[in-house]
């Protein structure tokens, strides 16, 4: 008799795991992107959907970093929204002031630093957030964007460099 | 910065500045819901504030519609067509009769398409072109822009037929023909799109809904709806192409001894080709010689799964039914009425303003009778985002309302006014042991109205000093032996009691406020156990220096000269509010060199306030002394004897010393590092067959020089090629001002043909270019001949995505 690959009831346990576990996180990653917060939402349950859907190419690839798989469904997601006409139309101007009209500003250094991440190119602000703001080590961060690691260390050296600024002027934890 | 500092300054800015983004239970729920339940979510209609700036641009261009010229009934008439059906199957038929709905409406159109559409002599091609060639003149940008959201695109735009939204607009840009510009003015459109939709759309629509036989669902338990069942499962969660799905010829049967059906279908190979992601792999999915083959168990309440176990199946299904039992013998639509009444009543208020609310629903069902609790919330405006205003709570079991409560702040009950007010300080001064005097005196007021502990001492005193109020209301809301951990939560549960006792209007209050406030909870708090006190700032100061020095092996005496200070945290950013110490560590001035900590001057740790030092395994980054070490003395192993070579030439001469800053070096530290690095890594290269790292590769095949005597200057060559781009590539100045010089080398390897190679590009200033409204440049990359300044050859390519000038070119080199 044929068995099937995994009880669904355990499949939405491990959707329930994954939505409380990292549901904040993605939102958030999304609204970096996408500089929109009805569209993070909306990015939000896309990925999810997809990572429903695609269970069992993922019971069945044996994926070992939930996470990183997680975070490249919903940067993929990210990268559909981008391709749409509807963002080609858009100021992208008009964008960054959407994200500091959202962002209310509890430290200004902290602001400015969200303002620089969200201002950096797709290809850098991708591999920040993974790295730094996720905790992902290397591997891990390019696993998730589908990279070679040496590509990841790239980027990030680049995206290092031009976040400098940032950093030199916030830096809290020098005693 | 170290790496840790950097992770740590990135990951407080965004946790601190983006908190109001994170979920709240129930939205989370309904993820869940909408995923794993197979709830479907209609997005076509939802317009986001963005999109409706770029709609009305295009709308502005359509000819305005008089709108005394149109036909009452215009919209109705769309409606009704859209509620039978006619916009789904958007066949010939329903495009013309759309098109004399148009007509009736006085909608301007090419009377020699309309005379075509009409001539049933005419081949149906024809016909349906016409009416194509009418509909889509005058909704085809709209439907356009609404497509582009959608996740699968159709083949064809003349698939989609316009929605209501789109219809509306042409009415809404006739009487406001401005531009939505401004907030004010998208609230006002949502709104009119909301009574649109409430007022005229959903009633015609219903009108004609309630007429047509065919809609109405078939009712589980049946074999019809089983095939139902197994036809949604296979687009939903398996994504194969419905009109596959719509055309299988589905076996079933019944089983007894399970009370269950077992029922497939099969789809043809080709079929999938059009689907978009369908999952046609694994152990669920049978590959047929001509097709997929996919089987269900449905119970006769509707639960379904992909599965041929029969007993898992039957064992999840009846749980199934027993968690989603509920009783209700009240409608949807009756709930609203009893609601509304219930508003009028308790409020005093007109049938007018009832009716003019917008409202939604949340429903649960209660524990023990399973009754289904509704709760209808009204706002006085369509759009999301505005606050709420009152609340009805419907016992559906039983037919009555049990509560009505108002979300205002003056009609709030004193408990209720307590916790919003804490909630909104805790948003902007975090939990109470921060708050400003001020507030603490604001919070005692409160408490006073609610007649908390009215006996106990403190009330007696006339104007108790800070201390006494941290100490009462730590004793009020039970933290007496942990006041750090007092927080909007603790009291909600202090006050409110266990979740299970509360009211409709207390969980529907409870749940805005989560969500306005984005609380924290208190449950991940871990409580001392027994007399075991919080400790205070020595005693976490103590226990890293203790762990410290055993990690490094070394005494704790030698510590006595470093600065080590520590610093309480009330940490947000978890799912679970966490409270602890930071405790920062810095070795003296001097001590740069010593080797034990490959020239790390600060750390820093992370001490619960029990006594706990937290580690990696809390969150990835958080090193305890031990692991510091760990990771340090890894890092230390790493050995690539070539870059390292690399780095030292680098330190050495003052240079960047980034793998891809190579090409920004002064032209005489390429040639010098190349020449060192060339043997090297042929050497490797003759060891190693394999070895053929693409960072190296350059440094092996390619010989980097010096201009020498007869080569035109580097200044000339770069000038050279910035004149080219903009001629070749018709830039104005604007342009050519945004374009850096990024990679600068002179290629040596053939003495005898020694060229510049210069790469151009903006990424220096990409937002300014962005903003300026540019589209993002190409990257220039252009050969230069060393002696006679001809251009050799020009590449360019697209950047994508922010790639760098470097990916680029190497790509390319």
């Amino acid at each position: 008799m044929e068995q099937a690959a995994v009880p669904s009831y355990v499949r939405e346990q491990k959707m329930n795991q994954w939505i409380e576990t990292y549901a904040d996180d993605i939102k958030k990653i999304c609204f970096v992107y996408l500089a929109d917060r009805s569209q993070a939402e909306d990015a939000l349950q896309d990925t999810f959907l997809k990572a429903w859907k695609s269970m069992p190419a993922y019971e069945r690839k044996g994926v070992e970093n939930d996470k990183a798989w997680l975070m490249r469904i919903a940067i993929n997601v990210c990268r559909d929204y981008h391709k749409t006409g509807w963002f080609r139309h858009v100021d992208k101007h008009q964008d960054m002031d959407t994200i500091a009209a959202y962002i209310p500003a509890k430290d200004e250094q902290d602001r400015e630093l969200v303002m620089d991440i969200c201002n950096l190119p797709a290809k850098y602000k991708q591999v920040v957030l993974l790295y730094y703001y996720q905790g992902m080590n290397m591997r891990e961060a390019a696993q998730a964007l589908g990279i070679p690691a040496s590509t990841a260390q790239r980027r990030l050296k680049k995206a290092e460099s031009l976040l400098k600024a940032a950093w030199i002027g916030g830096e809290e934890d020098d005693a | 910065m170290t790496l840790e500092q950097k992770r740590q300054r990135i990951r407080h800015a965004m946790n601190n500045e983006l908190a109001h983004l994170n979920t709240s239970q129930a939205q989370r729920d309904r993820l869940l819901a909408i995923t794993a339940g197979g709830e479907t979510v209609n997005r076509k209609s939802k317009l986001s504030f963005g999109l409706v700036l770029a709609l009305v641009l295009i709308c502005i261009s359509i000819t305005a519609v008089a709108v005394t010229a149109v036909i009452n009934g215009y919209y109705e008439k769309v409606a009704q067509m859209d509620a039978d059906g006619s916009m789904m199957r958007w066949e010939m038929k329903d495009k013309i009769q759309f098109v004399n709905i148009m007509r009736e409406g006085n909608l301007p159109m090419n009377e020699a398409d309309y005379a075509l559409m009409m001539n049933e002599k005419e081949s149906n091609e024809n016909r349906e072109a016409a009416a194509d060639r009418i509909i889509y003149t005058r909704y085809g940008e709209l439907i356009q822009k609404d497509v582009e959201q959608w996740e699968e695109q159709p083949a064809d735009i003349t698939e989609v037929a316009p929605n209501e939204v789109i219809i509306f607009q042409e009415q809404y840009l006739a009487e406001h023909p401005e531009s939505i510009s401004t907030k004010e003015d998208y609230q006002a459109y949502t709104d009119a799109l909301g009574y649109y939709l409430r007022d005229v759309y959903y009633p015609a629509y219903q009108a004609r809904a309630d007429q047509l036989p065919e809609t109405t669902p078939l009712p589980d338990g049946t074999e019809e709806a089983a095939v139902r069942h197994l036809k949604s499962y296979m687009t939903e969660v398996y994504s194969w192409h419905p009109d596959a799905v719509d055309n299988i010829v589905p076996e079933i049967k019944w089983d007894e001894e399970y009370q269950l059906w077992e029922v497939s279908g099969e789809v043809s190979k080709a079929s999938m080709e059009l689907a978009f992601e369908p999952v046609l792999e694994g152990k669920t999915v049978e590959v047929t010689e001509t097709g997929y083959r996919l089987t269900v168990l449905v119970d006769p309440n509707g639960f379904t799964r992909a599965t041929r176990d029969k007993q898992a199946f039957s064992l999840e299904a009846q749980q199934h039914a027993k968690n989603n039992q509920f009783v209700s013998n009240v409608s949807y639509d009756e709930a609203i009425r009893m609601a509304k009444d219930a508003l009028k009543a308790h409020y005093n208020l007109t049938e007018a303003e009832v009716n003019s609310y917008f409202y939604d629903s949340f429903h649960y069902v209660q524990t023990g009778d399973r009754a289904q609790i509704s709760t209808i919330t009204f706002r006085n405006h369509y759009s999301y985002q505005t606050e709420k205003m009152y609340g009805v709570v419907i016992n559906r079991a039983e037919g009555r309302v049990t509560d009505v409560f108002s979300y205002r702040e003056n009609d709030m009950s004193p408990i209720w006014k307590l916790l919003s007010f804490a909630a909104r300080t805790e948003q902007k001064e975090n939990w109470y042991v921060r708050w400003s005097l001020e507030n603490k005196k604001a919070l005692i007021g409160h408490m006073k109205a609610c007649n908390i502990l009215p006996e106990h001492a403190f009330w007696q005193q006339a104007d108790p000093s800070e201390e006494a109020m941290d100490a009462f209301v730590a004793e009020a809301f039970g933290a007496k032996d942990y006041p750090s951990g007092i927080n909007t939560w603790r009291m909600v549960e202090t006050l409110l009691g266990d979740a299970e006792t509360w009211s409709g209007a207390d969980h529907a209050l409870f749940m805005e406020m989560e969500t306005k406030y984005n609380l924290s909870r208190s449950d991940g708090l871990e409580k001392l156990d027994g007399n075991k006190k919080e400790i205070g700032e020595k005693e976490a100061i103590a226990i890293i220096r203790k762990e410290f020095a055993a990690a490094w092996n070394m005494e704790e005496t030698e510590m006595d000269a470093w600065q080590i200070v520590a610093q309480q945290v009330h940490d947000d950013f978890l799912d679970r509010g966490m409270v602890y110490w930071r405790v920062y560590v810095t070795r003296p001035m001097g001590t740069e060199n010593d080797a034990r900590f490959q020239g790390r001057m600060n750390f820093n740790y992370r001490v619960k306030i029990n006594g706990t030092v937290m580690d990696a395994s809390v969150l990835p980054g958080w090193f305890s002394p031990a692991q510091h070490k760990a990771v340090l003395e890894e890092t230390a192993s790493y050995d690539n004897e070539l870059f390292r070579h690399f780095d030292r030439y680098a330190q050495q001469n003052g240079l960047m010393y980034e793998y891809e800053d190579f090409f920004h070096w002064p032209l005489k530290h390429q040639k010098a590092c190349g020449d060192q690095l060339r043997p090297l890594i042929q050497e490797k290269m003759q060891q190693d067959p394999h070895f053929a790292d693409p960072r190296l590769m350059a440094f092996a095949n390619h010989v980097y020089g010096v201009p020498e005597n007869g080569m035109i200057t580097e200044a000339k060559a770069q000038e050279i090629a910035f004149q080219h781009v903009q001629k070749a590539f018709d830039l104005t100045d604007q342009e050519r001002s945004l374009l850096l010089p990024e990679t600068m080398l002179l290629d040596v390897t053939n003495p005898a043909k020694p060229f510049y190679q210069i790469g151009l590009s903006s990424e220096e200033r990409w937002t300014s270019s962005i903003r300026a409204g540019l589209e993002p440049s190409v990257y220039y990359v252009m050969e230069v001949d060393a002696y006679t300044g001809e251009i050799l050859n020009t590449y360019t390519y697209a950047r994508d995505d922010g790639e760098t000038g470097v990916e680029a070119w190497e790509r390319w080199y």
